[in-house]
């Protein structure tokens, strides 16, 4: 009665996990299946501790396994709810321990723009595929801007957000606002001409492309060819900052720099006027301790050629020396104006120095001036006196008058 | 000193840039005295400047609007009437 067909005799029996993993490859193995988008309900829509996401896709005929990982999850502006229409994009799969083969959801969309979508990712793949992205291609940012080009609405927050910005950080910036509509069918185009105008008409060093947050529906001018082609032609460096936190505009993936937020482009394109003070103050410290090193050094040598000029003494020499010493002192004395206690320091030490350098200090030693009276001429050799010459003595404390008494040896004189 | 340029007309870049380089010449090379001292003076003058243009410059805005032909118009934009 029970009868066993010979072909369908197995040599030998599959086991469970045999047959499976068998399925699983053919069905892991599909390209289409690889990388699907699927549209449908959500329904049976669960959240357990571990953060994963677990619900049904169903239509009117079908229904199919859906799973978004913790990781997908984290980067969907917001989860859908039972009864919503989505468009999911993901793999389909095969779960081993529960027999079943699933969608494992990468991202998630309202069906409403589904179709939007798609041909969004389309083209990203297009521009993609030219270049239009690449890396290589991303230019650096000038590290201080001198002209900052900003694409954006007059009216909205955003030009509010970066101009505010620029006042703080780095107000010594000249801005050039080239004002289009940042939504709409106008935008576009009107994004287009102004970068152009910005690269043609100014010399501005960089470009700002901004607008606030907003559905995808409305930052489609940031998804738009024209748009990006433009961003891509644009000789200057361009910066966006589209209000937008989950997913990248086609504007973003050209830009050579891509930042959240307008706030957060301003933030990128300008030095921090804190970090650069501190730069500034490091520069003039190092400045300043040069300076002072130099003055010491200078205060030496000074020292060292008082020795010799007094060795030398002629009075003359000593004015002509005396002379060149007071012009730097006196630049020296601007400069310590300038800064530095350390170096007024110095500067004291030098005056004083000067001081014992001066005639009156060689008098107060015990040296004396001595001219002929009344001609005034300063007597410094035995060939200029006489025996009967009235002489006048310079010490340090004032003067007195005498007379030659003896010839060319004569070596005093006697008072009056 | 007279190849120099102003240092009020220099922008914040330029200014910084050539403290920088000045800095270091005052720290690498052996310089005589004068050297040392027209550096420094002008050093002080630059990194004055560099902190006038963060502390005190006045961010400088305006309007480009570009026409179908191809011309455009720089006025001054004013952000108070909006």
């Amino acid at each position: 009665m029970f009868q066993m067909s010979l072909f369908s005799q197995p040599t030998r029996p599959f086991t469970v996990s045999e047959i499976t993993a068998h399925i699983k490859g053919l069905v892991e193995d599909d390209p289409t299946l690889g990388d699907v988008w699927v549209e449908g309900e959500v329904s049976n829509l669960s959240r357990p501790s571990s953060g994963h996401v677990y619900f049904s896709l169903k239509d009117a005929g079908a229904r199919i396994a859906c799973v978004m990982w913790r990781t997908a999850v984290m980067r969907i502006a917001r989860l859908p709810q039972d009864g919503d229409r989505v468009l999911a994009h993901g793999r389909i799969g095969v779960y081993e321990a529960q027999g079943v083969y699933q969608l494992y959801v990468e991202e998630i969309q309202p069906a409403g723009l589904g179709e939007y979508y798609v041909q969004l990712e389309r083209l990203k793949e297009r521009l993609r595929a030219e270049g239009l992205f690449a890396e290589e291609r991303k230019r650096p940012l000038p590290q201080f801007p001198r002209h900052i080009g900003i694409v954006t609405s007059p009216d909205g927050a955003a030009l509010r957000d970066i101009l505010h910005v620029l006042r703080r950080r780095f107000p010594c910036v000249a801005a050039t606002l080239a004002p289009t509509q940042v939504q709409g069918a106008e935008a576009p185009d009107q994004i287009v001409a102004a970068l152009d105008a910005l690269n043609r008409h100014t010399d501005c060093d960089v470009l700002i492309v901004a607008r606030g947050g907003g559905s995808l529906e409305e930052l489609a001018a940031f998804n738009d060819e024209r748009v990006a082609r433009a961003i891509f032609q644009s000789r200057i460096p361009v910066v966006t900052g589209v209000g937008h936190e989950t997913d990248f505009t086609i504007a973003d993936l050209v830009a050579d720099r891509r930042a959240p937020t307008p706030t957060a482009a301003a933030e990128i394109i300008t030095p921090d006027r804190a970090e650069l003070t501190a730069a500034l103050d490091k520069l003039r410290a190092r400045m300043g301790s040069i300076g002072a090193r130099r003055i010491q050094a200078f205060a030496e040598r000074l020292a060292y050629e008082r020795k010799a000029l007094v060795r030398a003494s002629p009075q003359a020499q000593i004015v002509s020396r005396r002379q060149r010493t007071d012009e730097y002192a006196h630049r020296i004395a601007l400069m310590a104006r300038q800064s530095l206690a350390r170096q007024r320091a110095a500067l004291t030490a030098l005056a004083s120095r000067l001081e014992t350098a001066s005639p009156q200090a060689t008098l107060a030693r015990g040296y004396a001036i001595v001219s002929l009276v009344p001609s005034g001429s300063v007597v410094s050799s035995t060939q200029q006196v006489r025996p009967g010459d009235r002489i006048r003595v310079q010490v340090s404390d004032g003067r007195f008058h005498g007379r030659v008494t003896d010839g060319q040896d004569a070596k005093e004189s006697e008072t009056p | 000193m007279n190849d120099m340029p102003d240092v009020e007309t220099l922008s914040f870049e330029e200014a910084f840039r050539e403290l920088e380089d000045l800095v270091e010449r005052m720290e690498t090379g052996n310089l005589p005295l004068e050297e040392t001292i027209r550096l420094f003076e002008r050093g002080s003058l630059l990194a004055r400047h560099c902190q006038n243009l963060l502390d005190k410059a006045e961010l400088k805005l305006q309007q480009l609007t570009a026409s179908p032909d191809g011309e455009a118009t720089v006025a001054p934009f004013d952000e108070g009437s909006r």
